[in-house]
């Protein structure tokens, strides 16, 4: 019952933050494959 | 130290790349903060780094976005290992009992619960939910000088993390009390825990 408990408090943090780390990078890659990417300098 | 010197000395042959912003200070604005600070030591890794100095340049706000995801991790590591296990020491601390045997566990529901361990269980999810939705705002929060493809990318985020957050407290809730004897009875609560227990380590 302490695993079941656990598991009910800590799979809503983990998907929470799963899947908005998740969006995140998928955004940004969507995004960087329609821009034409950052401004580069050679030093 | 803060020094004044060549972009070819500084680069050594790299490329460098220029970041992008959303609001900022003009480019005099900016160059004169930094030459103002010439000379200038206290060099600190968490609040004071080469990052939150640029920042701060640019900005005026200091903010280290690699700090940012460092913080990140040791939210998430802290969130999912630390806390629920802090949260059910909590519920057995209440409980009739101190110990973490499954009627202590039901007590200590059933007071958080206000008399319902099943409204002590939702509790649990939310509180789950709630820290997980805590955590994606913090760590994806919006700056206003932020470039705009940045930001718009940390509001997917922020919606996204909400918005799982909150169904998965619920799905968690919900299987608590389906998995084992149906409904929200002491007996199915808790052999719900023990088998939602069970399908977890089982992976799926």
């Amino acid at each position: 019952m302490v695993k079941g408990l656990t598991v009910a408090a800590g799979a809503p943090v983990l998907v929470a933050v799963a899947l908005g780390l998740l969006l995140y990078l998928l955004v940004r890659w969507l995004q960087s494959h329609s821009d034409s990417g950052p401004a580069l300098w050679a030093a | 130290m803060v020094r004044l010197r060549p972009l070819a000395d500084f680069a050594r042959g790299a490329v460098v790349r220029t970041a992008q912003y959303g609001e900022r200070l003009s480019a005099e604005e900016s160059v004169a903060r930094a030459e103002s600070m010439i000379g200038q030591c206290g060099y600190d890794l968490f609040s004071n780094n080469c990052e939150h100095f640029v920042t701060w340049c640019v900005t005026g706000e200091r903010h280290s976005a690699q700090i940012d995801r460092l913080w990140f991790g040791v939210s998430l590591v802290g969130s999912t290992t630390v806390a629920p296990g802090v949260g059910v020491d909590v519920i057995a601390g209440v409980g009739m009992t101190p110990a973490r045997s499954a009627p202590n566990l039901m007590s200590g529901l059933k007071t958080i619960g206000g008399g319902s361990a099943a409204t002590g269980v939702g509790l649990v999810a939310a509180t789950g939910g709630v820290l997980g939705a805590g955590t994606t705002y913090l760590v994806f929060r919006d700056r206003d000088y932020l470039p705009a493809g940045e930001r718009s990318a940390r509001r997917v985020a922020r919606v996204g993390g909400t918005v799982s957050g909150v169904l998965t407290a619920g799905g968690a809730f919900y299987l608590v009390g389906a998995l084992g004897v149906p409904g929200y009875s002491a007996a199915g609560l808790s052999s719900g825990c023990r088998r939602s227990a069970h399908r977890s380590a089982a992976g799926w």
